[in-house]
């Protein structure tokens, strides 16, 4: 039995839950953070979105069957549970604004100022832009699959996507 | 910075870390939640199982509303019966937010090529 499905196991039984639970967060837990991490902003809406994320896995290791990758089904609970969250939270601007101190002073040292600039704009994004944006640009994801993640019409997702682009490339072009 | 790097998109996915000591106290988090989510289910599922029943029973006996059921994501009813638990009229409600959905995508283009919406307007009306 390979670990995952191992851990599977132990997540399945009541007895043994803590212990596939600790696995799922050493195994994946730092993988999925750094995947919620942009798209929340803030390290405590994280915190939120990965807990869920991790009760979710847990609630549904019984109907795991395999068939796909044990990340790409944590993959999809993640950006389910980060894209319900952040649409019933509906972040205002000035509470994201809030964070830019805490995005610049946790980026890596080695980042760029572009880099730097571009965490900036993309704080300065609705949540939803930046989830559609940041799912798009950098997983290449396709629109179709991102509707069936979210419940959401590939129109309104190639819209904010749109949106998102462009604001963040005027951002970066006055910064600079 | 040069001005012709300044509208450049980086390609690298952000990395942002946690604070120090987080994954011992996330491990620490969990184990409590799960206790707490365990004890709630023993006590809340005899309370809920007749009206979920009967609201499985009024589903399969009226079906969904024809027009929802026609255009929803197929997989949207199941996962708000499964995963979120919802009511009847809450389920209801849900299908059609999901018809609306698939409304504004036919409005979508006009509304973009001809601007008749600002950008914020737009994103108010897709929320």
């Amino acid at each position: 039995m390979d670990s995952d499905a191992y851990m599977v196991e132990c997540l399945k039984d009541p007895k043994r839950a803590n212990e596939g639970m600790r696995l799922l967060l050493r195994n994946y837990g730092p993988r999925l953070y750094g995947l919620l991490r942009p798209m929340c902003q803030s390290h405590e809406d994280t915190d939120e979105v990965l807990q869920r994320t991790l009760i979710k896995a847990w609630k549904g290791a019984a109907s795991f069957r395999g068939e796909s990758q044990m990340y790409t089904w944590l993959h999809r609970i993640a950006l389910r549970e980060a894209w319900t969250f952040l649409k019933r939270e509906k972040k205002s601007l000035s509470m994201q604004g809030m964070e830019l101190g805490e995005a610049q002073s946790t980026a890596s040292q080695s980042s760029t100022e572009i880099q730097q600039l571009f965490l900036q704009s993309l704080a300065q994004l609705p949540a939803r832009q930046r989830l559609v944006f940041l799912l798009r640009y950098y997983e290449e994801m396709p629109f179709e699959t991102m509707a069936g993640i979210t419940g959401t019409s590939e129109g309104s997702l190639k819209a904010s996507f749109h949106h998102a682009k462009h604001k963040i490339q005027a951002f970066l072009k006055a910064q600079a | 910075m040069k001005d012709k790097e300044a509208h450049k998109i980086p390609k690298e996915w952000p990395q942002m870390q946690p604070p120090s000591g987080y994954w011992n106290e996330l491990e620490r988090q969990m184990e409590h939640r799960m206790q707490s989510e365990a004890s709630n289910k023993r006590r809340l599922w005899p309370a809920l199982a007749l009206p979920l029943a009967a609201a499985v029973a009024l589903l399969l006996w009226f079906g969904f509303p024809q027009s929802s059921k026609s255009n929803a994501n197929p997989d949207l009813a199941a996962y708000l019966l499964e995963e979120e638990g919802l009511s009847e009229d809450m389920l209801t409600t849900a299908l059609l937010e999901a018809e609306w959905e698939q409304h504004t995508e036919a409005i979508l283009p006009m509304l973009l090529e001809e601007d008749q919406l600002s950008e914020d307007e737009l994103e108010t009306l897709l929320l």
